[in-house]
């Protein structure tokens, strides 16, 4: 299935989930959702230059000129918490899209052809599985790292990475979520009346498993910030001086000991409340609640 | 009868599964059966859960595949067909669903639903599909805003009407009717059995009726066969099977639903135990763990046999010793009955 | 309403129930049961009640139950409109209802058990002559576990999957009577047994996937009965199971609460059989009691086009059309203001409409007077 099909699925789909969708709309974590994602996409704009040298003393504390402070080379903390949001963020979502878009479809014909197909698409998933998620990403990014060095570059390569360790979950996740869907009675309908299976997939079994998905899908976005952050953090995601969450709490972390707390802590908290955010509204996409 | 317009022949259906220890296990489903239906026809096969009656038109259906046997419409054997080649054949042979709730897309309205079934017929634009979907829909007595609800919306004996409304949509000429009122309330059911028995009137439907309920097969089928395990146990016309049955089974099967009136009753062939299909395993009679009248000669393996024009049994004892099985029993209770029954197996 | 009658706007404070005995009308609202078996049953129970006017065993009156249905809804679902039940020491009463007709939730209520969200909007259950409606749940836990027992559709309900079948059986009998160990093993076993489980002594060490359906529900049968209950509810006991082991199953939970000389309260919309298990009835539409009595009268004579109509449908047919009931069970939003069944009744006319009606006695030479019918045309 192309990716053309999986819009239009989508789009058919956002017909018969519009009830959910006002569920979600209503949402408190919606709503800080959108403020992040609005201050990610414009944020950046209206503050301070990030990797402006300079800018003011080195690592002072929070102040009325510098919220958040500055960090040992007095860039200003929170013009690069704000930039970074625009990278952390794009980083998350297309990393999960792009699992979403490889791994859904898969997960959902290995269930509805089953025999040799799926087997094999399942032990290739178990076995990329079977090492936890950022111990495989760390090892591919170490493997090819030295490789890829441009800034722009670096970033497709992290959100292929990324996005490749998670498509197991979304394989495995539709998967089970269309099994029971394509021995359901209105499949069977469907069958009888002739509809061969990639329509049957696009006009009964997606529609009936995206709740699922999107649930998913949040969690994802979250998962790859923290898989991003985690890889900065240990020096083999995006190099100094470019604003990244996690690249900032490394960066951070020494200090917090001497007590200067602010250069860790803020973008820390940065990564909290995205990630946290993304988790509720997976839970209420999944619940309702 | 006419020309059959759907036959089986030795149809088999073996499931394969794995147990706990991965190993390949291949349970059968359906294990030789073979029928006829003519035009306007009702074949009614009834047995408990797990018997293998709702696989028979499944296979059928070829929404599973056959293991074995043919199926022949209107004279052609569609068994080996591929999908696509069988794709022009789905216009005649349609299933109505025992649970209608399950029938539908729950994300999706009827009428969605309905339209496929409308393509089906060959209807490309819209407009008409929709006015055919009205239409039929107004026939089963439903007001067609109906269709623009979720299924969800719609009670369960109402959604039926439309699971019916949906295969009469392509007019089909065999229906293959899976427990068609077992998820209805009883004072609903009848209202789907008189439509499916008006519409068999009216279209000249033929209908393969499954069924736990012995009442529905008693009034809508004209030959019944009782399956226990895979295989029939019993054939015969309605009054063969429920007025005369020979076979252990079928008579406790009669005995449990105490077809006269709802009222104290008890009587004829009690079973012990419960269906359990360890036996299959053995080559003899499938009941024998829970027959009152099993013996030794029970393990040889059992053959259909005729005991009168079109009435068939599966059971050696019923058909060389019927005394010896109380036989014959009647359920109209009736002693003039059961005399006239007694000569007639002595014959 | 001008139509109620007294006992249907009786006060259910536990002194209103002990005056009710007094009180004709309430008299009559019990099933009254005069079989020797009954009666030699109350003088051999301790029953602080002895003296009283044979209280029922267990009796239901006006019970209406809803569901709030949060802040939106104006129109709260109201499932149970005002029922009226009774079951005598040592009888069988079934209760018969289609899907909706809110047979279930009365058994949740009689147990303490109602769902989440759902509320007693009004009415008395009183079990033994107490009052349990407003019960607190540790006295319910208790009554729950001895002279109250319920057995569901699904036997693995009752029954933890974790545990052996013997196991929780012989825990039960350890928590209600002082005995050892071994002792309440083997008691278990010997329920079991009773119960006509082939091989008790090893099926009991068994757990309850590994039991067939129709084993599950004798296993389930076992533990409700274990504690020795005064009162057996069995909620579709047999739905569930295939027609010929159905049979089996009633006739066994028929039998072993009669050997006890514990009262059934039989709940199924299978009102074929009926017959063959209890002497009482009582038919149930849309949150109401539309009929009781006697199994043969209520059957053989039905005084409430409700029942007449059901007991058509269910009637075996001839090639040929069978009989059902047009249109569909109403869904209960807020109080009733006519008769339910008016909309698809064949002998209704304005009268039905007028409020609605109340379960009284059917009266002159129709039966006897433990019959109860609300409608207003018989």
């Amino acid at each position: 299935m192309s990716a053309a099909t999986l819009l239009r699925v989508l789009a058919r789909a956002g017909g018969s989930s519009a009830r959910l969708g006002r569920r979600i709309a209503c949402a408190p974590s919606f709503l800080v959702l959108a403020v992040i994602i609005l201050v990610a996409l414009i944020g950046p704009e209206f503050v301070r230059d990030p990797e402006g040298l300079n800018a003011g003393p080195s690592l002072s504390p929070p102040s009325g000129d510098f919220w958040f402070g500055t960090d040992k080379f007095g860039f200003d903390i929170f013009a690069r918490v704000i930039h970074a949001a625009r990278l952390d963020l794009t980083v998350g979502f297309s990393a999960a899209a792009i699992a979403v878009i490889i791994g859904m479809p898969l997960g959902a014909l290995a269930a509805m052809r089953g025999g040799k197909f799926d087997s094999l698409l399942l032990r290739v998933s178990e076995s990329l599985q079977a090492f936890p998620t950022l111990l495989l990403a760390m090892g591919i990014v170490a493997a090819l790292d030295t490789r890829v060095v441009a800034l722009g570059m670096r970033i497709v390569f992290l959100i292929l990475i990324i996005a490749l360790v998670n498509i197991p979950v979304y394989l495995r996740l539709t998967r089970s979520a269309v099994l029971p869907i394509v021995n359901s009675d209105f499949v069977l309908a469907s069958r009888c009346a002739g509809k061969r299976d990639l329509s049957i997939l696009r006009r009964r079994v997606i529609p009936n498993v995206l709740q699922v998905v999107f649930a998913q899908f949040s969690v994802n976005v979250a998962w790859a910030i923290q898989i991003l952050a985690a890889l900065s953090f240990i020096g083999l995601g995006v190099p100094l001086p470019t604003a990244e969450w996690g690249a900032m709490v490394r960066d951070g972390a020494s200090y917090t000991i001497y007590g200067q707390w602010w250069v860790a802590v803020f973008p820390g908290l940065a990564i909290l409340v995205t990630v946290l955010t993304l988790n509720l509204m997976a839970d209420r996409v999944r619940y309702g609640k | 009868m006419s020309e059959p317009v759907l036959e089986a022949r030795d149809l088999l259906k073996d499931y394969v599964t794995r147990d706990a220890k991965l190993q390949r296990r291949t349970a059968r489903a359906v294990d030789g059966v073979s029928f006829q239906i003519g035009e306007q026809e009702t074949f009614g096969v009834v047995g408990e859960s797990g018997c293998g009656k709702s696989t028979i038109g499944r296979v059928l259906l070829k929404l599973y595949e056959a293991t074995g046997g043919e199926i022949l419409l209107f004279g052609e054997n569609v068994a080996p067909l591929s999908e696509r080649r069988f794709r022009g054949h789905r216009r005649k042979l349609q299933m109505v669903f025992q649970d209608p709730q399950a029938a539908f897309d729950p994300m999706s309205s009827i009428r969605s639903s309905l339209r496929e079934y409308a393509e089906l017929r060959g209807l490309r634009r819209r407009a008409e599909q929709d006015a055919l979907i009205e239409r039929t829909v107004e026939e089963v007595g439903l007001p067609p805003e109906l269709i623009d609800r979720k299924p969800s919306e719609v009670s369960g004996g109402q959604l039926q009407r439309l699971n019916v409304a949906r295969c009469l949509l392509v007019e089909p000429k065999v229906l293959f009717l899976d427990e068609p009122t077992a998820s209805l309330d009883v004072s609903i059911r009848g209202q789907i059995v008189n439509l499916l028995l008006d519409r068999q009137e009216s279209d000249h439907l033929s209908y393969l009726l499954v069924s736990h309920d012995l009442r529905v097969v008693y009034a809508m089928a004209h030959r019944v066969a009782v399956m226990y395990l895979g295989q029939f146990v019993e054939v015969g016309t309605r009054d063969q099977v429920y007025e005369r049955a020979r076979h252990p089974y079928t008579r406790g099967l009669l005995d449990a639903a105490d077809l006269d009136e709802p009222r104290r009753d008890s009587s004829s062939v009690r079973l012990a135990g419960e269906i359990s299909d360890e036996v299959m395993a053995l080559p003899g009679c499938r009941l024998m763990p829970r027959c009152p009248f099993a013996e030794e000669s029970c393990e040889s393996p059992q053959e259909l046999l005729q005991v009168e024009e079109g009435h068939l049994v599966r059971c050696w004892k019923a058909v060389e010793q019927p005394g010896d099985m109380g036989l014959p029993v009647t359920l109209t209770k009736k002693g003039e009955a059961r005399e006239e029954a007694g000569k007639m197996i002595v014959e | 309403m001008s139509t109620m009658p007294a006992h249907e706007t009786r006060p259910s404070s536990e002194e209103g129930d002990l005056l009710d005995m007094g009180d004709p009308l309430a008299e009559g609202d019990l099933l009254d049961m005069d079989t020797p078996l009954a009666e030699g049953d109350l003088l051999d129970v301790d029953d602080p009640y002895e003296d009283e006017d044979f209280p029922p065993l267990l009796r239901v009156s006006d019970l209406a139950v809803g569901f709030s249905g949060g802040k939106r809804s104006t129109h709260p679902l109201t499932p149970l409109q005002g029922v009226n039940l009774s079951v005598e020491e040592g009888s069988a009463v079934a209760l018969v209802g289609e899907s909706g007709s809110g047979k279930s939730l009365t058994a949740s209520a009689v147990m303490g058990m109602l769902p989440a969200g759902a509320e007693v909007l009004r009415g008395s259950v009183s079990f033994e002559g107490e009052e349990i409606l407003g019960a607190s749940e540790k006295h319910m836990r208790e009554l729950r576990g001895s002279r109250l027992a319920i057995m569901f559709q699904n036997p693995r309900a009752s029954l933890n999957p974790v545990l052996t079948v013997g196991g929780q059986i012989a825990e039960v009998i350890r928590v209600h009577e002082d005995v050892k160990r071994k002792e309440s093993r083997e008691r278990a076993v010997d329920l079991l047994e009773q119960m006509g489980i082939p091989n008790p002594g090893r099926r009991a060490k068994d757990y309850v996937h590994q039991y067939s359906g129709g084993m599950a529900q004798r296993a389930a049968l076992a533990m409700a009965l274990s504690c020795r209950p005064r009162l057996l509810i069995a909620d579709e006991p047999t739905t569930g199971l295939d027609a010929t082991l159905q049979q089996q199953v009633l006739e066994l939970v028929v039998e072993q609460v009669s050997e006890r000389q514990a009262s059934l309260l039989l709940i199924t919309h299978d009102i074929g059989i009926v017959g063959r298990t209890c002497e009482q009835m009582a038919v149930m539409y849309a949150g109401r009691v539309m009929e009781s009595g006697p199994v043969e009268e209520v059957l053989g004579d039905p005084a409430n086009p409700y029942t007449a109509e059901l007991i058509k449908s269910y009637a075996t047919v001839r090639h040929g059309r069978m009989n059902s009931i047009p249109g569909v069970v109403p869904t209960l939003r807020g109080p009733l203001v006519e008769c339910a069944f008016a909309d698809r009744c064949p002998k209704a006319d304005e009268e039905c409409r007028e409020g609605v009606p109340a379960l009284r006695e059917l009266g002159g030479q129709r039966g006897s007077d433990e019959r109860k019918v609300a409608c207003v045309k018989a």
